[in-house]
């Protein structure tokens, strides 16, 4: 079987040229469109968040997938980058034998598990749609040090794969082609069944049915033991603004690194040390060195899908990553020393600075209906006692996808503190 | 020997008019214990009692005695005053400087806030310093005395701290060196104006009303006193008052949790303590008048707290600053504005007349400070200095610490000297020139 037209000179033309895309443009052009073609990674977001949103992703997704339905792998043929560098790699050995009549479809197992453990909200093989790999492995350049080397390693396994094994990836791995086999399997049940006597198909038909029925349910099974809510505090990570609610942000999340190279403030950074590791590479905050700025919402815009809401300026400011806390001892002004830094810098003017007059003593203090949890003080703070707690942390996140999460609109916009 | 009394002074002062009084010695009266009577006074710069006038206090319209005519006048005697009176003199000028306490060095003496932050940035493990020129003379001078200052090094890891009665001494012994007239107790009342220029300044002392004429009048007051008066158009703000303090007998090491034991001070055993205090309008007698009785009541409750500690027993309230720690009043509307972002960006700043150390909002970086935050927009012959520069609500936390007044007050007497000497009002003078004239006095201007 041959899926690809014998056209490599062309394709790898487009290849450089997608490559370069990822690199220069803006993320909404490229990076985003490009996973958001993936009917896998399409299935996979409408299974974990049970909604088909009116996203740019199902935009692109949904007539991608009525292709693939109407054409047998139509996306490996067409559109699929992992693909066409893994035919360059099969051309490197041109007489290895390519069948692999005797290697099970571990690709559509894949697929099957992370169908059905998308449903309990993790899907266990989403990092290996091709999409996501050639988008994390594409902008790795613009990722610190240990989390590049991670992007980065999907996609050179699998072209190292490659070149022993010639095809094997597209035939019997790629979670992505066997989806479309699937798809296409399916719709030839459905159409034999239409139109002839049930007799004649009662085999292929079952044999369909018993493979997704274990493959999702072991999916979902699998999923539903390895699955929790994070209970302990140091196991909560805060999370961009817009993500949708924690159990299911690593679901939705195919841990691109859209959003950790979107953000020009540098506090995204793909999860390293993460509380279990289903949530591997899935992008934390960090408020180190700078702050969700009032001025950016790219994170959101970046996201293929939509684990990170798109939301306006304002609403994304209104959103609540967080709540700060400032640790009194250490407190420069609780010492009676001349710092008012956290105050100063704060956006939202939440941090207020209170004086007892029975103490005789000034604090600051953080006003919970301001604090949107930007982190602006954090780094701000000469001694480094102040810290943002998720907003899971104190008590009006709900699972409902955050709405909870938001702050009450307010009529006038506020103003940068100067 | 001459005998300086008041009733001298006064005499001196309504007789004459003249810019250097003589004390006469009263001639035959005998002496008793030091006292002596010195007959009666003829005249006084009060020009009558004040009285009623349809119901309304009135002050009696009358001529004002000239008590000085002089170059440059120098309005406080704080940091950014005396560093002013010291650059100016040095370029050559006739300097008087005016002081309302009895003492130089404002807010880092009289109100004990004793160390001079902001004078270095990190850099290379080590730190750089920033300020240098009259600023570094003073602290290195300060140093040079026993007990004057710690941490005074070019590139050490903490701030300088000096003693408060070094500070004075010093700051009053180069101004003498240098030659310049100096006018204690004596409070500043209101500007003398020619149009939109300011002609010299008008002082309340125990002899009435006096005037000092100038030819550039700076303003050091801290609270811009001034240029308000003058009618320069200024930025009220409202911040904390507190009222530092110092204990003696202080044990070393670590103080025990919640117990507020202050910074080190070049005198053993003594560490001096800031008040944050409540916000409040510093230019409101009552506010202050309240924070005052507060906080000296504060601290004795919070000496007892220390003193019911074990092992702190022997502490004891060495002293409290005579001047209220005012942080923010009024800032002056210059030609520039400091602003936080031009400097968090490093925006070029060609108008620099001083490079301040890092502060804890300034993330590492050093803070050019450009000439026209010192020039009201619109009123002639005047520069403002200290506290009350141009600066934006951040910006002001940082103008108002004790470097960065050293550094407005080096070029605020540079740039009116300057004045002085090419007939030009400050706004008008060569910003080249002004740099060059600093750097020659040892500024560091990047």
């Amino acid at each position: 079987m041959t899926f690809f037209p014998p056209r490599t000179g062309y394709r790898l033309a487009i290849l450089v040229f997608l490559e370069v895309c990822a690199v220069c443009l803006p993320p909404v052009v490229l990076r985003y469109a490009l996973p958001a073609l993936s009917p896998f990674l399409f299935l996979c977001t409408v299974m974990a968040t049970q909604a088909v949103g009116l996203s740019l992703s199902a935009l692109l997704a949904l007539p991608m997938l009525g292709f693939v339905i109407w054409r047998r792998r139509g996306f490996c043929r067409y559109f699929c980058p992992v693909g066409w560098l893994v035919e360059l790699c099969a051309k490197a050995r041109p007489s290895a034998d390519s069948t692999y009549s005797r290697v099970p479809q571990f690709g559509q197992w894949a697929a099957l598990l992370t169908l059905g453990g998308a449903i309990a909200s993790l899907p266990l093989f989403l990092l290996l749609d091709p999409l996501a790999l050639f988008t994390g492995a594409a902008g790795a350049a613009h990722i610190a040090f240990p989390a590049q080397v991670a992007c980065a390693t999907g996609l050179a396994a699998v072209l190292i794969l490659s070149l022993v094994f010639p095809l094997l990836w597209c035939k019997r791995l790629c979670p992505l082609g066997a989806t479309q086999d699937l798809l296409a399997e399916l719709n030839a049940a459905l159409a034999r069944r239409a139109s002839s006597n049930a007799s004649e198909t009662a085999k292929p038909d079952l044999k369909l049915a018993r493979r997704a029925f274990l493959g999702l349910g072991g999916g979902m099974a699998v999923s539903a033991l390895a699955v929790r809510a994070p209970r302990a505090a140091d196991e909560h990570r805060l999370r961009p603004p817009g993500a949708v609610a924690e159990t299911r942000f690593s679901a939705v999340c195919i841990r691109c690194g859209n959003c950790v190279r979107s953000c020009p403030s540098n506090i995204i950074q793909p999860g390293l040390r993460p509380p279990n590791w289903a949530l591997l590479l899935v992008p934390e905050l960090h408020f180190d060195a700078n702050y969700c700025l009032e001025t950016c919402n790219a994170c959101g815009l970046g996201c293929p899908t939509g684990a990170i809401t798109a939301l306006p300026l304002d609403e994304k400011n209104n959103w609540r990553i967080g709540l700060a806390q400032i640790q009194q001892t250490g407190c420069l002004l609780t010492e009676e020393k001349e710092c008012s830094a956290c105050a100063l810098v704060c956006p939202r003017k939440a941090i207020v600075e209170e004086f007892s007059r029975e103490t005789y003593t000034t604090m600051v203090r953080v006003d919970a209906e301001q604090c949107n949890g930007c982190g602006a003080c954090v780094a701000a703070c000469p001694p480094r006692v102040i810290g943002v707690i998720p907003a899971a942390l104190y008590g009006n996140a709900r699972e409902s996808g955050g709405e909870a999460q938001r702050l009450p609109d307010r009529a006038a916009g506020f103003d940068r503190a100067v | 020997m001459k005998h300086l009394n008041r009733r001298d002074f006064i005499r001196a002062l309504g007789l004459t008019s003249l810019a250097a009084a003589g004390f006469g010695r009263a001639s035959s009266q005998p002496i008793h214990e030091g006292s002596m009577v010195v007959g009666k006074i003829t005249a006084s710069a009060r020009g009558g009692a004040a009285f009623l006038e349809d119901g309304k206090v009135v002050q009696p319209r009358r001529e004002i005695p000239v008590f000085r005519d002089t170059d440059v006048l120098v309005v406080g005697g704080g940091t950014a005053g005396v560093v002013s009176a010291l650059a100016a003199r040095r370029a050559g000028v006739n300097v008087t400087l005016v002081e309302r306490y009895g003492c130089f060095g404002g807010l880092w003496t009289a109100g004990l806030v004793l160390i001079v932050l902001c004078t270095h940035i990190p850099g290379g493990g080590k730190r750089r310093k920033m300020v240098q020129g009259i600023g570094d003379e003073i602290l290195g001078r300060i140093n040079s005395l026993k007990y004057g200052a710690i941490n005074y090094t070019p590139d050490g890891p903490h701030d300088a701290t000096t003693d408060p009665e070094a500070a004075k001494y010093i700051l009053a012994k180069m101004l003498r060196e240098e030659g310049v007239d100096i006018v204690l107790h004596s409070w500043v009342t209101n500007a003398i104006m020619d149009g939109d220029a300011i002609t010299g300044v008008l002082f309340e002392s125990k002899a009435g009303c006096m005037a000092v004429r100038a030819k550039v009048v700076i303003d050091a007051t801290g609270d811009g006193d001034v240029f308000d008066a003058a009618g320069a158009e200024s930025i009220p703000h409202v911040h904390r008052i507190g009222l530092v303090h110092r204990l003696g007998n202080v044990p070393d090491g670590k103080a025990p949790e919640g117990l507020n034991l202050g910074g080190a001070t070049p005198v053993p055993g003594v560490r001096w303590v800031n008040m944050q205090g409540p916000q409040g309008d510093c230019l409101d007698v009552q506010t202050l008048t309240t924070c005052e009785l507060d906080a000296r009541e504060a601290i004795w409750s919070k000496l007892k707290q220390i003193q019911d500690t074990p092992g702190y027993e022997n502490v004891f309230l060495l002293d409290v600053a005579s001047q209220l720690g005012v942080r923010a009043s009024r800032t002056l509307v210059g030609t520039q504005e400091l602003r936080l972002e031009d400097t968090l960006e490093q925006k070029p700043c060609p108008d620099v007349v001083g490079i301040g150390g890092t502060y804890s909002f300034l993330k590492d970086l050093a803070c050019p400070i450009p000439y026209g935050t010192l020039v009201p927009k619109r009123i002639d012959n005047l520069l403002a200095t200290g506290r009350c520069v141009a600066a934006d609500n951040t910006m002001l936390n940082y103008t108002r610490l004790i470097a960065p007044c050293m550094l407005t007050g080096h070029a605020a007497g540079a740039a009116a000297a300057l004045a002085v000497q090419e007939n030009a009002t400050p706004r008008n003078i060569s910003v080249a020139a002004l740099q060059g004239l600093l750097k020659k006095q040892g500024a560091y201007l990047g």
